[in-house]
């Protein structure tokens, strides 16, 4: 019998041992963006079935952020140039600190939008959030950003509930990118990054990328824990290698590992801010073949998140083991399929979890069928199955109301789909009758917390997934006389079972009046909405965009008592703005580059907590209306050499996106040497 | 009561609706000759066929019996210039009359307006190369393989029939992006 983790490495070793035998004649083969990208004129994404497919061709509502795109933006992160693309909203809590929400869902450590770096999952499980300060990604090693709105779980699992971010970088075997790029600015802004491909031979390619930053916070900063939050500092750097290798004509063999470190100030509830130590490191393996079954992937990978906010004496490891096998395959002219497998292994240890340790094994299911009724409509269908084991192990606290013994007997089975009917009435109109069901994973911290400092929080193996439906009619027009495209999107999605976590549900009292909170599902949330885009390029080298949205939603649950502020976290109705205008205009003039961007949303209200810290009554604060608006200019000196100028939030000196931390405006000056 | 609209009176609607749509809709050109970017797409096909096509020269066919055919084969091939890079090769281009075909070594053969027929399939078939035309009726109608098209938007159809004949396959991630007929 082995051990747990040798059981797992015993699987891989299985798996990789077969893959000699699995790959019959063949053609080795990643997806080649550059290539394709100029043949069709357009984005390639894999990201919305998980087979290659024209930007145009996906059932999912899908936006696709390029490479100049990033450039133009002059954003230094992601969540900067994420703010400016219509139905996402972004809230910044300090510097390096932001939550990123798809379609009103958002909040304080948003646990509902999954993010991956060529598939490999960055979403941190721990208390289930993605800290986007931590991303081991340069800006200029990204190819492209690929944003779905609406849950892809059918594709992609847990977690990808409002919507899924994938990160493309370039391709080390394929691409030849090589630039350092230095930047200066306010809030003593010093930051260096950059990207080198080596190719030793024709069949292997190496790709380095790393980053350090170092800033200073926006301001003196409030919290319910001031007293015991020090001097906020903010650093991070990392280090990225990813290999890739063709074996033979049939097999490339790919290698990543990245390493991270750092420290900022984040709110991981609402006006609740502490300064996070992490270290953050994961090693992958890939394996791609074209063979006579199809296009064969493998992605093993396994992400360790070590964290310690220095406000408090917790400290958690989060350890995540996934190995994923799947073969998509074109049936005939008119039928593609994808089938895959995958097992994950995921567990936290820490102060958080007492002595413990908490964690679950899920075995998991997907198939996905693109048919082509007719050369003008598809039908596309995705289905996936989780069954998963908790398991526990380690001391567990008196007041506990678990024991181990219900944790391990608790199974949980989870079905997530997509299904979407894609009609191009012509060339020019594309509709899109879509529908997906979505899950959300308690996070470990939800599932087994277990801490005891005079107010106990409690997670619970009674809690289950909450599950978010969505219902959605695009339609979009390619406009030739602008060279840009309009469309509009429809949607309802309604959340059910709605997770929260013990810092976010109420009290209550123990057998010896011990207050305590414990994780639980709490209620139901819905929400309608509108989207309207427009884009175009002239000739004269001028670029725009214009986005509105609106939506109107509703929260019912038990977290909030009538009349009360939200007792926690979850507050998406108040929280999410009713209107939301985006805009951005840009234009090259010879070696010149101006562009600019803009967001006005209308008033919300956050609730945060009151004086006297946990079990004090949350209070209502309404964050006014606000417009946004960056600002980049950039000359090219040379063929090898661009400076640029970037203002962020460049409107007001400070401004006030949450209950916490206030936005300075920023000033970044940078100069960038391509080879 | 209300008398329920007919199906006429519905469909008329539903004209009616679409009918700003349609007023908006630019003509789809039909072309059979190949430019400059249709040339590119053949050549970067050339690199997704399994195994892909090794450098060489691409025949660029006319029907001599047929007017106007080798003045576009003239066209196609002055779009290779001195040749083009593929995903993985680089290609150049010959004229080439349909006639003399079965004496060359070439790597893929281009047809020109009007020379897609059984003759050059027949040669593509027995040396296991591409054959490529911007008419997408004569691959319908299995006398070439591939059709190309890069006006307003790009479209690349392949007869699998006729690619099976000529033992050609192309990979997973290029067939999902493309039409199969």
């Amino acid at each position: 019998m082995f051990p747990p983790r040798c059981k797992f490495l015993s699987l891989l070793l299985v798996g990789a041992s077969c893959m000699p035998f699995c790959l019959s004649p063949a053609h080795a083969q990643t997806i080649d963006y550059s290539t394709l990208e100029q043949m069709f004129r357009e984005p390639i994404t894999t990201s919305a079935t998980g087979q290659a497919q024209r930007a145009r061709d996906v059932p999912a509502n899908m936006v696709i952020i390029t490479q100049d795109d990033i450039r133009q933006s002059g954003a230094d992160n992601i969540p900067d140039i994420l703010r400016y693309i219509t139905g996402i909203d972004v809230e910044t809590s300090a510097i390096g600190s932001s939550d990123v929400g798809i379609r009103g869902l958002n909040q304080a450590d948003n646990p509902d939008l999954l993010v991956l770096i060529d598939g490999r999952e960055v979403y941190l499980d721990d208390y289930g959030y993605v800290d986007w300060g931590a991303l081991p990604v340069a800006l200029s090693s990204i190819r492209q950003i690929e944003v779905v709105k609406g849950p892809n779980s059918a594709l992609f699992g847990f977690n990808a509930v409002s919507g899924v971010i994938n990160i493309i970088t370039y391709d080390p075997l394929l691409d030849h990118e090589n630039s350092v790029t230095g930047a200066g600015g306010t809030q003593n802004l010093r930051e260096a990054y950059g990207v080198v491909t080596v190719h030793p031979n024709a069949n292997s390619g190496v790709r380095f990328s790393g980053d350090i930053t170092r800033q200073s916070e926006y301001a003196p900063y409030s919290s319910i824990y001031t007293g015991a939050v020090g001097t906020a500092s903010n650093w991070s750097g990392f280090l990225d290698a990813e290999a890739k290798f063709r074996a033979t004509n049939r097999l490339i063999l790919g290698l990543g590992v990245t390493m991270e470190d750092g420290e900022e100030l984040s709110a991981k509830l609402p006006g609740a801010m502490t300064e996070d130590r992490r270290r953050n490191n994961s090693i992958r393996l890939t394996a791609d073949a074209d063979t006579a079954a199809g296009a064969i992937a493998v992605n093993i990978y396994h992400n360790e998140y070590d964290f310690n906010p220095g406000a408090s004496a917790v400290q958690l490891v989060d350890s995540k083991y996934v190995a994923q096998l799947s073969d998509t395959a074109k049936l005939n002219a008119n039928n593609v399929v994808r089938i895959g497998i995958e097992f994950r292994r995921n567990a936290v240890t820490g102060s958080a979890i007492d002595t413990g340790k908490v964690g679950y094994d899920d075995v998991a299911a997907s198939a996905m069928w693109d048919w082509r009724i007719l050369p003008s409509l598809s039908f596309t269908n995705a289905f996936r199955a989780d069954f998963l084991s908790l398991f526990r192990s380690g001391a567990i606290s008196g007041g506990d109301p678990f024991t181990n013994a219900d944790y391990n007997s608790t199974r949980l089975t989870g079905y997530s789909y997509n299904s979407g009917l894609v009609y191009r009435l012509s060339g020019n109109d594309t509709f899109r009758l879509l529908t997906a069901r979505g899950l959300q994973l308690p996070s470990l911290v939800n599932f087994g917390s277990d801490t005891n400092e005079s107010i106990y929080f409690y997670g619970s193996p009674r809690i289950v997934p909450s599950v978010l439906t969505n219902y959605e009619l695009d339609y979009n027009r390619s406009i030739r006389a602008i060279n840009g495209s309009a469309g509009i999107a429809i949607y309802h999605e309604r959340l059910v079972d709605i997770l929260a976590g013990p810092f976010d549900s109420a009290m209550s009292f123990g057998p010896y009046d011990v207050p305590y909170y414990v994780a639980g599902n709490f209620g139901n949330a819905k929400r309608t909405g509108v989207e309207v885009t427009l884009m175009g390029r002239t000739g004269g080298g001028i670029r725009y965009n214009l986005g509105y949205t609106t939506g109107y939603g509703e929260d019912h649950t038990s977290l909030e008592p009538a009349g009360h502020a939200p007792l926690g976290n979850i507050n998406f109705a108040r929280s999410a703005p009713r209107d939301v205008v985006t805009g951005g205009l840009g234009i090259t003039i010879g070696e010149w580059e101006m562009d600019t961007s803009l967001r006005y949303q209308t008033a919300i209200q956050q609730a945060r907590g009151g004086a006297g810290g946990f079990g004090a009554p949350n209070v209502l604060v309404t964050i006014p209306a606000y417009v946004s608006a960056s600002a980049r200019v950039g000359y090219r000196v040379s063929s090898h050499i661009t400076v640029a100028v970037t203002a962020q939030q460049a409107l007001s000196p400070a401004l006030a996106e949450t209950v916490n931390q206030k936005v300075g405006r920023r000033i970044i000056g940078s100069a960038t040497g391509s080879f | 009561m209300p008398k329920p609209l007919s199906p006429w009176s519905i469909q008329r609607l539903a004209r009616l609706a679409l009918l700003p749509l349609f007023l908006l809709a630019p003509m789809l050109a039909h072309a059979q000759s190949l430019d400059a970017q249709d040339v590119q797409l053949v050549c970067n096909a050339l690199g997704f066929l399994d195994p892909a096509a090794a450098s060489g020269v691409v025949a660029v066919v006319y029907d001599p019996a047929i007017s106007g055919s080798k003045a576009d084969a003239d066209a196609i091939v002055a779009a290779f210039g001195n040749g083009i890079a593929g995903e993985q090769a680089n290609y150049t281009a010959k004229v080439v009359s349909s006639d003399d075909l079965a004496g060359g070594g070439y790597v893929a053969i281009i047809a020109a307006n009007g020379a897609a027929g059984t003759k050059i399939m027949k040669i593509a078939r027995a040396r296991k190369i591409l054959c490529a035309t911007g008419d997408k009726s004569a691959v319908q109608a299995g006398k070439c393989v591939m059709a190309v098209s890069s006006g307003n938007e790009v479209e690349i159809v392949v007869n699998t029939s006729a690619a099976a004949a000529a033992g050609l396959d192309f990979v997973t991630a290029f067939r999902t992006l493309i039409t199969e007929i």
